[in-house]
């Protein structure tokens, strides 16, 4: 009678980078997709945003939903990267990130694409193995899309599928975090489809601030409250 | 490497309390685990099935040095186990009596079975008592699962007039013994009523014999939410320990 529902066949593939789902030792986690844009433009706030990325994975790593809490992080500026897969954030090295401004454009529709899909895979990979997930979704931009390589209308509808699913109406948030001019990226925010947007300006208060915001939404997710501003 | 699993999972009936509990303690050469299933037309259950599981996890970790002592010069036998697992039960009877007085509590309020199973490793024994009902699953073989006539429990409760009565009822119980175990699960008749599109029979077999994400220490946790997710429902609080 071994595997009868067929559950561990379907674990199979969970992707090199993810942590393997029948090891998670929690029934309730929180995934966390970090879309980070690190194109040029966001030069003149990078240094900031490395000391305070670095400081939230280590105040993360001693709150108490730390066993609860899985990070995925996503670079990208005309090309995305994964940077990791959705790891525990107990398992994350805080001083191996540092993101560096590079490239030349930003694809911002592929990567938030990439995120949510990346997200879903693996929030219902989870589901299938019994555990159940929240997910917060954050892409962090300060620029307008310019590759044009996905449309936004296909993140729109990726989104309207995943909420029209009663699970994840209070399961499933997506925020949009802008630096600077709100021109560049509410539209953006808008076509998307994305629930909620943030803006910050570029200095060193706001960016700690910016950085600040995604632990207390963590903390609210974990508390069963909804993210708010 | 051993492994020991436990959950107690309120039904889909009860909105508040879990009326079924569970412990179990590890030592180096014994393995104890306990269900107890708090008796749903009874008053505050979940406080019976609780209490008795307190009072008695604190007899057994008191005593479970004496047995560990005994241990380091010779092997305890099968009498003295039977033994060592009655007057622990006596015990924590007459300890239960004094809360009673106490707390001023009523007989409907300490209605709760209890399945105590105590497992000597080195020896692959096991030694199970039921009071009132429950039941086992020996080596993925050897299930049973006691029904009492007409579904009323001889409860622990029912006995604590006096000491006579206590020890009476007590001994009279059969501790019945497994040799050569290797893996074993002890649950409340709650087990038995988990429906759902699987046949019973699956479930069970998937809750106490499948081995999936036994790199989990939530496996059973794990199993509940797959079936639930598969339109299964408890009708019945239930706890189970399993170990392999």
């Amino acid at each position: 009678m071994e595997n009868q529902f067929d559950l561990l066949n379907n674990t199979k593939g969970f992707g090199f980078d993810n942590f393997d789902p029948t090891l998670v030792q929690e029934e309730s986690v929180i995934l966390l997709t970090l879309v980070i844009d690190i194109s040029p433009s966001v030069s003149s706030y990078a240094t900031e945003m490395n000391k305070a990325f670095e400081g939230f994975l280590e105040e993360m790593q001693k709150s108490h939903v730390a066993s609860k809490l899985m990070v995925k992080v996503i670079e990208f500026n005309e090309n995305v990267k994964h940077v990791t897969g959705f790891t525990p954030i107990t398992n994350m090295v805080p001083s191996n990130f540092h993101f560096r401004p590079t490239g030349n454009f930003t694809a911002l529709f592929e990567a938030a694409k990439e995120g949510l899909t990346a997200t879903v895979n693996y929030q219902e990979l989870l589901e299938k193995t019994g555990i159940n997930v929240k997910c917060l979704v954050f892409v962090m931009t300060d620029g307008e899309e310019n590759t044009f390589t996905t449309k936004s209308s296909e993140i729109k509808e990726m989104l309207d599928t995943i909420m029209k699913s009663e699970k994840n109406i209070f399961n499933f948030e997506t925020i949009l975090l802008g630096v600077g001019n709100e021109n560049y990226y509410e539209p953006a925010q808008k076509e998307m489809g994305f629930k909620h947007l943030a803006t910050f300006n570029n200095s060193a208060n706001e960016i700690r601030k910016m950085i600040g915001f995604i632990s207390q939404s963590v903390s609210r997710s974990s508390a069963n409250k909804p993210v708010n501003f | 490497m051993e492994n020991i699993f436990s959950i107690s999972k309120i039904s889909n009936e009860h909105a508040n309390h879990c009326e079924d509990s569970h412990f179990t303690l590890n030592y180096e050469n014994y393995f104890i685990g306990c269900v107890l299933d708090g008796c749903s037309t009874g008053v505050d259950s979940h406080f019976a099935s609780m209490l008795i599981g307190k009072l008695l996890k604190k007899e057994l970790k008191f005593c479970i040095d004496l047995l560990d002592k005994i241990y380091t010069y010779d092997l305890p036998t099968d009498d003295f186990i039977k033994n060592f697992i009655n007057q622990v039960l006596i015990t924590t009877a007459t300890q239960l009596r004094l809360v009673t007085h106490q707390l001023n509590l009523e007989e409907n309020e300490l209605l709760s079975t209890i399945v105590l199973a105590v497992y000597i490793k080195p020896f692959e024994k096991l030694f199970i008592k039921i009071i009132g009902d429950g039941g086992y699953l020996i080596n993925q073989q050897d299930y049973l699962m006691i029904h009492p006539k007409n579904n009323m429990p001889e409860y622990l409760a029912y006995h604590l007039v006096g000491d006579h009565s206590i020890s009476n009822f007590i001994n009279n119980i059969e501790v019945t013994k497994f040799e050569n175990v290797s893996e074993f699960s002890i649950f409340t008749d709650g087990l038995e009523q988990i429906k759902g599109p699987e046949s019973s029979e699956n479930i069970i077999d998937y809750l106490l014999k499948n081995k999936d994400f036994s790199q989990s220490k939530i496996m059973l946790q794990r199993k509940f939410n797959i079936l639930t997710k598969n339109h299964h429902k408890c009708n019945d609080d239930v706890s189970i320990i399993r170990y392999f």
